[in-house]
């Protein structure tokens, strides 16, 4: 077991660590050993506004903190699980916020569409787009929506190395709807275009209907 | 699809959304309340389930919540009779 404290923000006005910044500085540390490893799944359970501590294995935090994820990337065959913990003090730091990288948002009208992307081809550049895509996707749903969260990757085989493609599309397929303790949860399918673009892999978040 | 038939697709889907099941599944079963799914888990386990049938299951609503496999074994027969 090994763990990391994660270089995490809180982005511009947001009161929580973003989901894709903390697996983007997890695929940094796996990189390091694992150049060519992919993030398989990844589900977070809460949300925070405190540092992070990443823990590769099994086993609990040195810090102490609560569990608020789990993930497991692939290197070749060796499945490698991680867990993330938030780590009590102080909030994390405040960071800047970066522009949009979305553009030509086309909801289908059943919860899901498409949108065009430019980025800088890097892991957490492409998980940023794709969030943001997804959620301006149920922004656009006909109730009126609130607080939106990613909450989780199935099924995916996204390389932690900076191999995306610098410009392409999004098509979001909105398979799955739940309403589970007030809130509504979905899952869609993702699918990218767009030179070295990774397969299609599930997307799930989490909405607040109505007032 | 037998009822036999339902109950191997259910347990497949089961596998494929959380990896390894312990203990044998049964339409007694439930996959929530005995804590093998939970609500993130329910959502990609319904739809391995539907991508396994290949047919949208149309009485598994946003509002659905029972996840007795007896229970879901009924909605699959019925939906590939």
């Amino acid at each position: 077991m090994a763990s990391h404290t994660l270089e995490v923000g809180l982005r511009g006005t947001r009161n929580y660590v973003q989901g894709s910044q903390i697996l983007a500085r997890t695929a940094e540390i796996v990189a390091r050993d694992h150049p060519g490893a992919v993030l398989a799944s990844a589900k977070f359970t809460r949300i925070t506004l405190l540092g992070v501590e990443l823990v590769l294995g099994e086993g609990d935090a040195p810090s102490g903190g609560e569990e608020i994820g789990r993930g497991q990337l692939l290197a070749g065959d060796e499945r490698l699980p991680v867990r993330w913990f938030e780590v009590p003090g102080p909030e994390a730091p405040r960071i800047e916020d970066v522009p949009g990288a979305t553009s030509g948002l086309a909801p289908d009208g059943a919860g899901g569409g498409r949108a065009d992307f430019a980025i800088a081809g890097s892991f957490e550049s492409y998980l940023a787009a794709v969030i943001e895509c997804v959620k301006a996707l149920h922004a656009h749903r006909g109730e009126r929506v609130s607080d939106i969260w990613f909450t989780a990757l199935v099924g995916a085989r996204l390389p932690v190395a900076p191999t995306y493609p610098t410009a392409g599309s999004l098509a979001v397929d909105l398979k799955i709807e739940r309403m589970v303790e007030g809130r509504l949860q979905t899952l869609s399918v993702v699918e990218t275009t767009g030179a070295g673009a990774p397969p299609a892999y599930q997307i799930c978040f989490s909405c607040i209907i109505g007032d | 699809m037998t009822r036999e038939e339902a109950l191997a697709a259910i347990t497949k889907a089961l596998t494929e959304t959380v990896g390894s099941v312990d203990g044998d599944v049964t339409e007694d079963t439930d996959l929530v309340s005995d804590g093998m799914l939970d609500s993130l888990d329910s959502m990609t386990f319904l739809f391995e389930l539907e991508n396994g049938l290949g047919t949208k299951l149309e009485a598994i609503d946003e509002t659905y919540e029972d996840f007795r496999v007896g229970a879901l074994v009924d909605i699959v027969v019925q939906a590939t009779a």
